[in-house]
């Protein structure tokens, strides 16, 4: 072979490589533009949005997921490209859009019902300065009221509900002059606007504070409106009243109390469970699984909450152990956790989504779990496992009761709470507009290392057998043997130690601050005697 | 419950348990020295023994000026106290250096004994011994080259070991002379107030226990002779007499009034070296007393033996295995799966330790301050973590020589020329 005939083979050899790379960057790019999910709603805010803003969005998502609706979200410019696949799209305090955005939105707007999309267009503006920049460069300009004040008083009332009332702030607020649909009032300079309005394919909500809770509350309610294809409101989902956080090492007593106050008045509640993983037979477990038999068998139900995380890079295999241990515990004690707890941002990491999709139903606290690193993402992935979700209550008042019925929700009762207050919640829950059900009306499941759990027309199967759910009392030894060693004593639960340590570590400072102190005023009023 | 959980609940309580203890102790030392600091330190005595005032110096020419002309401006009476300085093997000009201040001082009492490598070079004690057979004193005062001492320290400390039949040894307080010389130098400027200081002022006001610092300290000559002097195997000499004082059934005393001013290593690699030896040591002598912990005519000398003990093997293992559960933690190969395990328990204890020290600085006149809290804070995770290389060298090295058979060297630590610090109107205020 000459030198020539080598070195046109390496270039053809270079050539076919480049052309094979090139061939898979286009499939790669094309790939994840068809891989794009074709979800419910679009939810876009500006592409210089500031973390309060992708938070409020993030928040958004949450609630939504809870009406098992699949969201897509991110910046402007991202999500602009994918508008068509989508017949809501939400753009959410819009400050600033990307160029030619606004242009694309009209023609959003104005377009009919195309291939891939079930619907026509519906657009939901959250926020004032947008929707005036997009009908002032759409020509629309007179089609809106500018009222320069930066505070008004809203008014809503939900379903059945007195008005709730409440101050929101904005730079400025802006009202569509005609609406075929109009909702709630916001008082500005005298002047009454709306809390949510409709022209045409556009829908406007002025305020878009979500840590408020009242208008976080409303925005939920009226995007399920906005979202509902029918006439009349959408289905109306049951609260639940729920025992959160239960320790094991609390006062059973209390526990029992409460039970026969949610029983004599025959209403349905739920008591979430902390993990345990060791000392099942301990004669303190014994008896309180003995009161969460009784309640299993009075109407109550009881779910368990997940394992505190304390893993700076979450194991999920060592997470689902843990549940697996603490289920075997309540198992073997005839208690029977139905559903999993979980902290509101497990539904957006990877690993924490694997978990709960060991299980049907999820309830979410209103707690935050700080080990986990918030991902990037675009869409509601969890959507994907058709969870049953029950989403905390949001607390417009007091009592914690919910306001909405768009969603399951679960008012959480404390055990540290004094009686009275319980028995004015459960009150206050009875009396609610939103209705009280009991999850054992609906099916459940899970599956973990060595169990199967499913729960169907009241038929609880656990491996493959039936179970028990009616109420036995616990046998007690006259003498338990504890076996604890001084390790396994301290081991148990650090959280008491640690609570001593804080007193201590309070008292040593303060006593070392007088001692400081003192010497200081010791030093001065002898500075100026020497030897 | 894992093998992690298990060292963690160890180095948990190792942790909590010394930080409790050295809380208590300097609360103890605190009550103590705001005592004492309403006297003089003085206990004036009829008549003043005959002290030999002994010196050992291997190639010490950069700081002997100094500490000869601090040594013989004590306000003891002249007549009643000499200065044996033994020039150990140095291959320095000290010889020169010290004949010419015996000769500008005819009327000080000072003797110079040059050694040569076949008696001399072999450690401090081995000095120490050769200086003792020349002695003349009923008390022996000890100064390393490095110190100066205070005018009125050999006074007070003799005053105070005449006052009670009982004390074998008193020793007085030391104080970083360079401490603006280095980062390193402040951190042991803050190291030798709240861990030598404090502590041996808590020990003595709790269990009247005190551990010899190796200068600035005298003792009786009869107790050095019963003893047969020192112990030339050990590197930690200081360490060594005090538990065998207390085996005899004396005890020591610390006097805050009694003060010396020393030079400390400015660079990491003297420093490393100097504690190194400590460390070498303290084990030595933690390993040839280990035996009276549980030997109940020992006495309160236990208590030391323990404390030792708790501070070289407790406190050095669970902040390894601390580090380790940390390391292990960001690296994800491990966690702690205790419940109510938080970080608020290191927060709570890297707080105390702040607030520990700082009340050790508040006694001590232009120490507590800002730069000093916030040196503390960086000391822990700097000069700490540099003491658990220190001890972890220490043992390596202490196994190395004992599989080996090694000769004790004392591996002595460099001096350097001091620039004069800048004069500010509070430093060096004398307490009354």
């Amino acid at each position: 072979m000459n030198c020539s005939m080598m070195y046109k083979k390496i270039l053809y050899y270079l050539s076919g490589f480049l052309l094979l790379f090139s061939v898979s960057i286009i499939r790669a790019t094309t790939s994840s533009a068809e891989e794009m999910p074709k979800g419910d709603i679009l939810i876009m805010y500006s592409d210089n949005a500031d973390e309060n803003t992708k938070a409020a969005v993030n928040d958004l998502v949450e609630l939504l997921t809870y009406q098992s609706l699949k969201i897509s979200y991110g910046s402007a410019s991202w999500g602009m490209e994918y508008m068509d696949q989508f017949s809501y799209i939400i753009c959410y305090d819009f400050k600033q859009s990307p160029v030619g955005f606004t242009d694309r939105l009209k023609q959003y707007e104005t377009s009919s019902t195309i291939a891939g999309r079930t619907g026509s267009p519906h657009i939901l503006l959250i926020g004032n300065e947008y929707l005036k920049n997009y009908l002032d460069h759409t020509n629309r300009s007179d089609q809106y009221d500018l009222l320069n004040s930066t505070v008004g008083q809203m008014q809503y009332s939900f379903q059945g509900s007195d008005n709730k009332t409440g101050l929101v702030r904005e730079n400025y607020f802006v009202f569509l002059k005609k609406s075929s649909y109009k909702n709630g009032i916001i008082m500005v300079n005298d002047k009454s606007g709306y809390f949510c309005a409709k022209n045409g394919r556009l829908t406007h909500i002025p305020v878009a504070d979500m840590s408020n809770q009242l208008i976080r509350a409303a925005i939920i309610k009226e995007i399920s409106q906005w979202k509902w294809p029918y006439n009349g409101s959408p289905h109306v989902f049951a609260q639940y009243i729920l025992i959160d956080k239960v320790y094991p090492y609390e006062d059973p007593g209390k526990l029992l109390q409460i039970v026969n106050l949610l029983k004599e008045k025959k209403t349905p509640f739920v008591i979430s469970v902390m993990p345990m993983y060791v000392n099942g037979d301990y004669p303190s477990m014994t008896h309180f699984c003995e009161v969460l038999r009784f309640a299993q068998a009075s109407g109550g139900a009881v779910i368990i909450n997940a394992p505190i995380n304390q893993m700076n890079r979450l194991d999920k295999d060592v997470m689902l152990d843990y549940l697996a241990q603490a289920m075997t515990i309540y198992n073997k004690q005839g208690v029977y956790p139905l559903a999993l707890e979980v902290p509101r941002n497990w539904m957006f990491q990877k690993d924490t989504i694997e978990i709960m999709s060991h299980f049907k139903t999820i309830f979410s606290s209103g707690e935050i779990d700080s080990y986990l690193k918030p991902e990037d993402r675009n869409n509601n992935e969890v959507y994907k496992d058709g969870h049953q979700w029950v989403g905390t209550s949001i607390p417009i008042d007091d009592t914690g009761v919910s306001y909405l019925s768009v969603y399951s929700t679960a008012v959480p009762i404390s055990m540290q709470e004094d009686f009275e207050e319980i028995e004015r919640k459960v009150k206050v829950c009875q009396d609610s507009f939103v209705p009280l059900k009991s999850i054992w009306d609906v099916d459940h499941g899970y599956w973990l290392d060595k169990q199967l759990m499913s729960y169907k027309d009241g038929d609880l199967i656990l491996n493959d057998k039936k179970m028990d759910l009616s109420f036995t009392p616990s046998v007690y030894p006259d003498r338990y043997q504890y076996r604890r060693n001084m390790i396994q004593r301290f081991s148990r639960d650090l959280t008491s130690q640690s609570r001593r340590l804080i007193i201590a570590v309070g008292f040593t400072s303060v006593l070392f601050l007088f001692l400081i102190f003192w010497a200081r005023y010791r030093n001065r009023k002898n500075y100026f005697f020497h030897d | 419950m894992s093998f992690i959980d298990v060292l963690a609940i160890y180095s948990i309580f190792a942790i909590w348990g010394l930080l409790f203890l050295n809380i208590v102790l300097s609360i103890g030392g605190y009550i103590y020295i705001m005592g004492m600091y309403r006297t003089d330190g003085h206990k004036p005595i009829s008549e003043y023994p005959m002290v030999t005032v002994m010196v050992p110096a291997h190639n010490e020419s950069i700081v002997l000026r100094k500490t000869m002309e601090a040594l013989m401006k004590f306000d003891y009476p002249k007549d009643r106290y000499e200065i044996i300085v033994i020039n150990d093997n140095s291959t320095d000009d000290s010889a020169q250096v010290l004949k010419t201040i015996q000769q500008k001082n005819p009327s000080a009492k000072i003797i110079i004994i040059n050694t040569n490598r076949v008696v001399g070079g072999k450690g401090k004690s081995n000095a120490l011994n050769i200086a003792l057979s020349m002695a003349s004193g009923s008390v022996i005062a000890i100064y390393d080259a490095d110190n100066t001492p205070e005018k009125q320290a050999l006074k007070i400390l003799v005053e105070n070991l005449m006052s009670d039949d009982k004390l074998g040894a008193v020793i007085g307080k030391f104080r970083t002379r360079n401490k603006y010389a280095s980062l390193l130098t402040r951190f042991v400027n803050i190291e030798t107030l709240a861990y030598q200081c404090m502590n041996q002022a808590g020990r003595y006001f709790f269990f009247k226990l005190c551990t010899i610092p190796g200068t600035n300290y005298v003792i009786r000559r009869e107790l050095i002779d019963r003893m047969g002097g020192w112990d030339v195997n050990a590197l930690a000499e200081d360490t060594e007499i005090s538990f065998r004082l207390y085996r005899m059934g004396y005890y020591i005393k610390f006097i805050p009034q009694a003060v010396t001013w020393e030079q400390e290593p400015q660079k990491l690699k003297q420093w490393f070296k100097q504690r190194t030896r400590w460390v070498k040591g303290n084990l030595y002598v933690l390993k040839s007393n280990f035996k009276y912990a549980f030997d109940p005519a020992a006495g309160i000398m236990r208590l030391d033996v323990i404390y030792y003990a708790l501070v070289y093997l407790m406190m050095f293992s669970s902040l390894i295995i601390s580090d380790l559960i940390f390391i292990m933690g960001i690296l994800g190969l491990g966690h702690v799966t205790l419940g109510g395990f938080s970080s608020l328990l290191w927060e709570m204890a890297i707080f105390l330790f702040v607030l520990n020290v700082a009340i050790t600085l508040s006694v001590e006149r232009n120490e507590f301050n800002f730069n000093n809290i916030l040196l503390t804070f960086v000391m822990l995770f700097t000069y700490a973590k540099m003491w658990v290389l220190v001890v972890a060298n220490g043992i390596i090295q202490g196994i190395r020589d004992a599989l080996y058979q090694k000769e004790v060297v004392w591996d002595k630590t460099e001096r350097f020329e001091e620039i004069p610090e800048k004069v500010t109107k509070n430093t060096k205020q004398v307490w009354k």
